[in-house]
């Protein structure tokens, strides 16, 4: 008989083989499939962000200056840089699908609807995400796309107006909404993320998946 | 309850806690675990298994709150399975990076150009080339109803369940309509 490195009796071994008796049904490998795939996506964003934010400044001109520094100068800065932006579209994606997956599925059903109102608070973190850190280049096509989106929030009620005005820390794009924009993808909306997707999962944990066969990990 | 049994468990101990079981008036049902050292108690009071703690051919007694049926491991079948699409995702982000690079424009210029609307906003600006000042409106409505989405359906017939999966795709379909007219 062979024996693993961490004998037959670790916690590591336990744990896998707890896992092993947890069944899932393949209807709904889909969603879970989805999940890994956020996951793996976000860590890359948070991990080439932390990257990227070593040379960036968050003003207009130096701002375009630093990039232009980091895609021509350092090594692998383009390739970073590229990763980033794909990883983000990429995650976009996922959630997108993600979302869809358990509204078809109906995944949603008692008792994991706040699991939906959470993930919809994930899906529009996402967006927010994308959509500010579109400006950080403060590149041409970049602030025509801030002054888009921007025009466009203040059409959702209540809270839109505010936030267009807040972002744009001013009567047109300037220093100020660069760094507004900078504080929301870098500080504000990763922290929320990373609570919100911890919620999320606290609650996929403790009610399983509407599908699952239980087991020692299934649901309550 | 499921008793797992020892890897090296001898056949006259297996007997013996099947022998056991019986005794408490319980019986045992062999778990799809591929080696058949995993039973599951069955009867009106299976928790009395845990009586037989301490038997030779005993490795762990495990509460059950509901049965398995069907569907596949997680460890290792299905972790594997993740493994290999995730590293597939990885390798088609890595190729994207490499051979579709991410350019760099022209400095913003203080002079507005012509709006450009990213992908995830096109639905919103054909809305409102199409609703105008109503657009508010909509929006909320759209966002109300899905935060509110879980608690509203209480659909329990496949009739209904099917109405839902065709409002689903037309809200696609919509969605994807108003990208183009934005």
């Amino acid at each position: 008989m062979r024996r693993s490195l961490f004998g037959a009796r670790s916690r590591v071994h336990a744990f896998l083989r707890a896992l092993g008796r947890v069944r899932v049904s393949p209807a709904y490998r889909g969603l879970r499939w989805t999940s890994a795939a956020i996951l793996v996506l976000f860590a890359i964003e948070l991990v080439t962000g932390i990257l990227l934010s070593l040379y960036y400044y968050p003003e207009p001109d130096a701002a375009y200056d630093t990039l232009r520094f980091l895609q021509g100068t350092v090594s692998g800065g383009w390739y970073m840089r590229s990763l980033h932006s794909w990883a983000g579209e990429l995650l976009l994606l996922a959630v997108i699908v993600h979302l869809g997956h358990v509204y078809f599925r109906r995944a949603y059903a008692h008792p994991r609807e706040y699991e939906w109102v959470v993930g919809g608070f994930l899906l529009l973190a996402a967006l927010a995400f994308r959509f500010t850190g579109r400006l950080l280049p403060w590149d041409d096509v970049g602030a025509r796309a801030a002054r888009a989106g921007l025009d466009l929030l203040g059409t959702v009620p209540l809270l839109g107006p505010l936030l267009s005005t807040w972002l744009r820390g001013g009567d047109d794009l300037g220093p100020n909404t660069l760094s507004r924009f900078f504080a929301t993808h870098v500080l504000i909306l990763p922290w929320f993320t990373v609570a919100a997707a911890t919620f999320h999962l606290f609650l996929v944990r403790r009610h399983g998946l509407k599908q699952d066969a239980g087991g020692a990990l299934g649901p309550r | 309850m499921i008793l797992l049994l020892k890897h090296d468990a001898t056949e006259a101990s297996i007997r013996e806690v099947r022998e056991r079981v019986q005794e408490l008036g319980l019986s045992t049902a062999p778990l799809d675990d591929g080696r058949g050292r995993a039973l599951e108690v069955v009867g009106s009071d299976p928790s009395r298994v845990l009586e037989l703690r301490g038997l030779a051919a005993i490795e762990e007694i495990l509460t059950r709150r509901t049965p398995l049926k069907g569907g596949e491991p997680i460890w290792p079948h299905f972790s594997l399975r993740v493994l290999i699409l995730v590293l597939l995702l990885l390798a088609v982000l890595a190729l994207l990076s490499a051979f579709l690079p991410v350019g760099l424009g022209d400095r913003a210029g203080s002079a507005s150009g012509d709006a450009l609307v990213e992908w995830y906003l096109l639905p919103l600006a054909g809305l409102r080339a199409i609703l105008g000042p109503w657009t508010r409106v909509a929006t909320g409505v759209f966002w109300v109803l899905f935060f509110a989405w879980p608690f509203l359906d209480r659909t329990e017939t496949p009739k209904g369940r099917l109405l839902l999966k065709v409002m689903g795709a037309a809200l696609l379909v919509l969605l994807f309509a108003l990208g183009l007219k934005g």
